[in-house]
């Protein structure tokens, strides 16, 4: 498959799947990660055991400001490699996940349910990332939002060098008072920690943060 | 007698430099990242017969350092490159 024809592909799905912002939702087989992601209107922290290199099992914290009251929520989540492609030069991932657990709302309880996918690929200069996420709960109306990323690094750093990527990232959110953001972010990596740092074009500080071991 | 202490001495200094410990180098595909690149760093330094490993993430080739008396098979390689969620491409047994 070409490279051309393989982007397409990822393009498609991701349009008809959904999002994260996870770095990478599965990690190498046996390992742990944590992800966190904070912005003015969202929190989440992740933490994920990969029990395959297909397949990983973990928890989720969540805070949603979204019009409605705000929402806490924990949920057991899955996430799911479905396809990798490993090119010498590239890499390609397709992952869904998803999620069950239980919310608190304005005094309230309920079940909130998630969902999501993500497609990206990546080679030493380039990244992009198409994703679409879903929350479900009595509590809030619907939260689905839609997530474009395109990256480069400045330059090619060796394994223990200081890793820095240029990515600016387009939001959709029908459920927030700002629907659109877009958000120029420096992403940071040193061996297995990985941060991301941004201020959106309303002003918007979102900070996010990976690492595993 | 004295004389015959010192060369044995002599040969337990030199013998770790005569019976070199194997080296591997093996290409592994969709390792574009130093992230990816400590998975497999990560995955590798946790097998037993495994003394070192050394990344070289622009040429996309690892190069594992063999305890003596140790050895790692290509199968076994394959499916730790695999687990780290990464394909094997080639490897090459130095002599």
């Amino acid at each position: 498959m070409t490279r051309a024809a393989l982007v397409l592909l990822l393009l498609v799905t991701s349009l008809l799947l959904n999002q994260s912002l996870e770095a990478r939702p599965v990690g190498a087989k046996g390992s742990f990660s944590i992800m966190s992601q904070s912005s003015p209107e969202m929190n989440e922290l992740h933490a994920h055991f990969a029990a395959s290199r297909h397949f990983s099992l973990g928890a989720q914290f969540l805070r949603l400001d979204t019009k409605a009251p705000r929402l806490y929520a924990g949920l057991a989540q899955a996430n799911l490699l479905i396809h990798r492609w490993n090119h010498p030069s590239f890499q390609a991932n397709i992952y869904a996940m998803g999620g069950l657990g239980q919310g608190r709302s304005d005094g309230r309880y309920a079940l909130v349910g998630m969902a999501g996918a993500q497609a990206d690929m990546e080679d030493q200069r380039f990244y992009g990332m198409l994703a679409y996420n879903s929350y479900l709960s009595r509590l809030i109306p619907n939260f689905h939002s839609y997530t474009a990323r395109a990256g480069f690094a400045p330059y090619i750093g060796e394994f223990h060098e200081f890793h820095s990527w240029v990515i600016l990232q387009y939001v959709f959110k029908p459920g927030f008072q700002e629907r659109h953001s877009v958000t120029p972010l420096f992403r940071f990596f040193y061996r297995n920690m990985l941060a991301e740092i941004g201020v959106s074009l309303t002003g918007s500080f979102q900070f996010n943060f990976v690492t595993e071991f | 007698m004295k004389h015959k202490i010192w060369i044995s001495l002599l040969g337990l200094l030199v013998l770790p430099f005569l019976v070199s410990a194997e080296v591997i180098d093996i290409q592994v595909d969709g390792m574009v990242c130093a992230f990816c690149a400590q998975r497999i760093e990560s995955s590798f330094n946790k097998q037993e017969a495994v003394d070192r490993v050394d990344v070289n993430l622009s040429e996309r080739t690892v190069t594992l350092f063999i305890r003596e008396g140790k050895s790692l098979s290509e199968e076994v390689i394959a499916k730790i490159t695999r687990d780290s969620g990464y394909k094997l491409r080639a490897l090459h047994r130095r002599p």
